[in-house]
């Protein structure tokens, strides 16, 4: 089985918030002394594939710091790694460019995204992606079983060597998280299936070993240019502001409450 | 009158048989000895163990001679047993190389009296270490029959002979009074001594006893550095990292396993044993001992736990006669765990992340490394180009909100006391030294070649830390990768300062210390923090005795049981001391005792305590107090003394 993971590098979302600022006149956040870390619903849909089994390939979109992703993917014994050079963007031009390097590096039977990235929390670039790959999608998902050889196997992360490397599967169970509880769906490989983090996807830690081997390992390059994939505005973002808390207290006088309360009310 | 001395082998023929003896006796006990060298030689190379052979001998004599760390009774066994050997070479030098050593003076004063003595001092410390220890140990009972033996040949010869000089021998003597005149016993038991002695000498290498022979090896090859400076560094390219099996120790490890007396000091010593924990560093050296070549070091699921309970305080290594180094075998055994399996607890597994991704240890917290600067003139290392001393706050310092207030104090003395200081804010990294003892060596390596790099990059020469832990590691660990910059621990800074003259010294009284194990027993440093904080309460367990606060060792990122916690015992232990005030000088501890004490007493950096003696006395708060020093004033809202500013801005209170 074949398995890409497409993961993004972000600002690290647990930066203090009294040492986070943005350009207000570039509209983006500022680095700051903020690190770059892997998207955490990233990590856990390569823990997810990891623990599936199979042929893993590592693919980021974003500029030269992404490598430290990818090294990261591989350390965590993701087989391949690709990085496609590039400022990133609008989600649907995300999901081109990924697409476009997925066609090339593939065929896959699964296609694993995190749910959102931390940043900037749209939520779309998987959905977008199987879109751009006329693929089916299952989103919110926290679990995946394989049907090799007329049975389901469940991924329990000792899967590495077992048929399901060398078969490509037929059919994926995906259980959904949704709002009421579980739904479990199957579905026909390949599709897209974007990972939300559970207790058990937790991404595991990489023994040092395989992170000093990673730093060795090779990296297919892409520019945008060579995926074919012309740059494209969807949409600008007009402004950008951190929301200002503000908190107030007043003191009602009993006269004429009910009244004060209404209007308080409407105005919220 | 006859020269003094006294006829070799009287009463005793077939001489011939007591050679016969002797040989398998030595090929045996040689042979025992053999094997255990072979085993160390087996182990990795340790470069580092035989320079200043002046030390050494020092550290020999001290320890295994006037064995400091012994108690008396031990010191009393091993003084025999040297003596009595002595006067047996003796005896033999007489009979089978023809001096005659064994006469006049020397035989009175040394050969009888001394002997007579040393041998009575045999048989009382059996007595006496018999009765510390659980059971009359078969060595124990060896020995002791071999000093009993000796004594009643000598009664029976003295006895029969009518010995002009009995009384030079007075225990002998003594003995000689109440036994019969029998030629035939003396025979007997002379053979008898002899059977069980040569027997005894060809047993013990075969037992804990062979640490007659392991233990001054040990201590002439024992770390001459401080205990801060006792890990070793890891060759990236081996195949291994850290230790897995037993083939991954060094020479000297295995050393220490068979010098080992098992006499359970470090145990007794330890932290988390102490709490009921499962680690006990005697175990731990006595089944790495035990097992064989090849097997793995780490047996089961249990024995890891253990090491995952060590706060690499070190007191196992400060109490050990022999000068075992337990602690750092652990950390060698950890960094297996972490480097080549990847699986150890999930807190130490978050403190690690956080510490790749974001250079400090805390995972969630909102506060910034500069947060405590707020209202106080403080510059980056950038823009103070004329600073003399780089102030490096730490994470612990920085981060942690309670500590915030002792780095304003730190800053603010050394502010009043004119001392140029820039810092590194947003640019300091951890020291590394979580990582380092968690087992990351790989982690350290790169948190320490980045802080080195900065500093080189501002030229920094001097560094001042109130964390002793990153004091221990730019000590003692940083030289390894080029650093040359001096380093001081707050309190030794703090000291100067007061010294010269440019602070106040501390008024407060009823100050404890809770000496930190990684400036206290790891460093040396005793007296700094004592003077700085005016602390003359010593809590039952201070100095390099001192108690843990449970903090170390990446143990502070770890959840322990409620009934087994290491800060509960230690802060019980201030809180009994009636002291009003338990100073500490570490951010760790702060930490673990203020959980600790929980209201009992309050928790003061060192630096707390000094800076609040450099507010004036108000007269009027004094007399009402007694005299005594504005920070005595009770924190209580009715009466807003002076003192709870203790010199913060506005909205530090509380």
């Amino acid at each position: 089985m074949n398995i890409v993971v497409c993961m993004k590098q972000i600002l690290d979302p647990e930066v203090p918030a009294r040492d986070f600022r943005i350009d207000a006149a570039r509209r983006e956040a500022e680095r700051g002394s903020a690190s770059l870390v892997t998207n955490i619903f990233c990590e856990n849909a390569l823990e997810t594939a990891l623990q599936s089994g199979g042929n893993i390939t590592a693919l980021t979109y974003g500029p030269e710091s992404a490598e430290d992703t990818l090294r990261k993917a591989l350390a965590m014994k993701a087989n391949a790694a690709a990085h496609v050079a590039g400022e990133g963007g609008h989600p649907l031009h995300v999901a081109q460019v990924l697409a476009a390097a997925i066609r090339k590096l593939g065929p896959f039977d699964l296609i694993l995204t995190g749910r959102e990235s931390g940043d900037w929390g749209a939520g779309q670039t998987g959905a977008l992606l199987a879109e751009e790959l006329g693929l089916p999608c299952v989103s919110f998902a926290d679990k995946i079983e394989v049907m090799n050889d007329g049975g389901w196997q469940m991924a329990d992360g000792k899967a590495s060597d077992s048929s399901a490397i060398r078969h490509p599967p037929s059919a994926i169970r995906v259980r959904r998280q949704t709002d009421a509880g579980f739904e479990t769906v199957e579905a026909q490989p390949p599709l897209v299936v974007t990972i939300t983090n559970a207790e058990h996807n937790v991404p595991r830690i990489p023994k040092v070993r395989d992170v000093m081997m990673a730093h060795k390992q090779p990296l297919t390059r892409f520019t945008v240019d060579e995926l074919g994939v012309a740059p494209a505005d969807y949409y600008e973002i007009v402004e950008l502001a951190i929301p200002q808390k503000e908190t107030r207290c007043e003191l009602l006088d009993v006269d004429g409450l009910a009244q004060r309360i209404a209007e308080i009310t409407a105005a919220l | 009158m006859k020269e003094p001395t006294r006829e070799i082998y009287w009463n005793i023929s077939h001489i011939w048989l007591m050679y016969a003896l002797l040989v398998p006796a030595i090929a045996i006990g040689a042979w025992g000895i053999w094997r255990r060298v072979q085993r160390w030689r087996r182990g990795k190379a340790d470069a580092s163990r035989f320079d200043r052979p002046t030390l050494r001998i020092k550290r020999l004599l001290d320890h295994s001679l006037a064995q400091r760390r012994n108690p008396i009774f031990h010191r009393l066994l091993t003084w025999g047993f040297i003596v009595l050997t002595i006067a047996t070479i003796i005896v033999a030098l007489d009979a089978d190389f023809g001096t005659a050593i064994m006469r006049g003076r020397f035989y009175l004063y040394f050969q009888s009296l001394t002997v007579d003595v040393f041998g009575a001092f045999v048989l009382v410390a059996c007595i006496a270490l018999a009765a510390r220890r659980p059971r009359f140990t078969p060595l124990l009972a060896a020995i002791f029959v071999i000093a009993l033996t000796g004594f009643l040949v000598e009664a029976l010869r003295i006895a029969a002979t009518h010995d002009p000089w009995a009384a030079w021998s007075p225990f002998g003597n003594l003995i000689a009074k109440v036994v019969p005149v029998s030629v035939v016993a003396h025979r007997t038991l002379w053979w008898t001594h002899l059977a069980i002695t040569f027997a005894f000498f060809a047993w013990l290498p075969f037992t804990q006893l062979r640490h007659i022979i392991t233990s001054p090896l040990n201590l002439y090859t024992s770390n001459l550095a401080p205990i801060g400076a006792n890990l070793k560094s890891v060759d990236f390219e081996q195949e291994r990292l850290g230790v897995a099996t037993l083939d991954d120790f060094t020479w000297k490890d295995r050393l220490d396993f068979d010098a080992c007396t098992e006499c359970g000091k470090c145990t007794d010593a330890c932290p988390a044993h102490t709490v009921g924990k499962m680690l006990s560093p005697r175990d731990i050296i006595i089944e790495l001992r035990d097992r064989d070549e090849g097997s793995a070091a780490i047996a089961g699921a249990a024995a890891a736990q253990a090491l995952w309970e060590c706060t690499t305080c070190a007191a196992c290594v400060e109490a050990c006669p022999v000068f075992i180094e337990q602690m750092p075998k652990i950390v060698d055994m950890r960094r297996h765990l972490v480097m080549d399996e990847a699986d150890f607890p999930d807190g130490m597994q978050s403190a690690v992340m956080s510490l790749e991704k974001r250079g400090h240890p805390f995972t969630g917290t909102q506060a910034t490394r500069v947060d405590w600067t707020q209202g106080l003139d403080v510059q980056h290392v950038s823009a103070a180009k004329d600073a003399d001393v780089l102030f490096w706050v730490g994470c612990g310092g920085a981060l942690i909100e309670r500590n915030q207030k002792v780095i304003r104090a730190t800053a603010q003395l050394m502010q009043k006391a004119n001392v140029k200081f820039a810092i590194l804010g947003r640019d300091e990294k951890c020291s590394g030294d979580p990582a380092r003892r968690i087992g990351n060596e790989f982690l350290f390596e790169m948190l320490a070649k980045d802080n080195l790099a900065n500093f080189t990059k501002h030229n920094v020469r001097k560094v001042v830390t109130p964390c002793p832990h990153c004091f221990n590691t730019f000590k003692n660990e940083y030289p390894r990768y080029g650093a040359t910059f001096e380093v001081q621990h707050h309190s030794e800074f703090l000291e100067q300062l007061v010294d010269e003259g440019k602070l106040a010294p501390a008024r407060e009284d009823g100050v404890t210390f809770h000496d930190p194990c990684y400036l206290g027993r790891q460093n040396g440093v005793y007296d700094a923090p004592r003077k700085v904080a005016n602390a003359t309460i010593e809590m039952e367990r201070s100095r390099n005795k001192s108690f843990c606060c449970g903090g170390g060792g990446g143990m502070s990122f770890v959840d322990e049981p409620s009934d087994q916690r290491v800060n509960q015992e230690r802060a019980n232990e201030a809180v009994a001391t009636g002291a009003k005030t338990l100073a500490v000088s570490c951010p760790f501890c702060m930490s673990m005792m203020e959980d600790g004490v929980r209201g009992r007493m309050r928790v003061q950096d060192i630096s707390e305590v000094l800076w609040a003696s450099q507010q004036p006395v108000i007269p009027s708060v004094a007399r009402d107090l007694g005299g005594r020093g504005a920070m005595n004033v009770p924190r209580s809202p009715t009466r807003p003394g002076p003192s709870l500013t203790l010199g913060m801005t506005e909205g530090e209170q509380n």
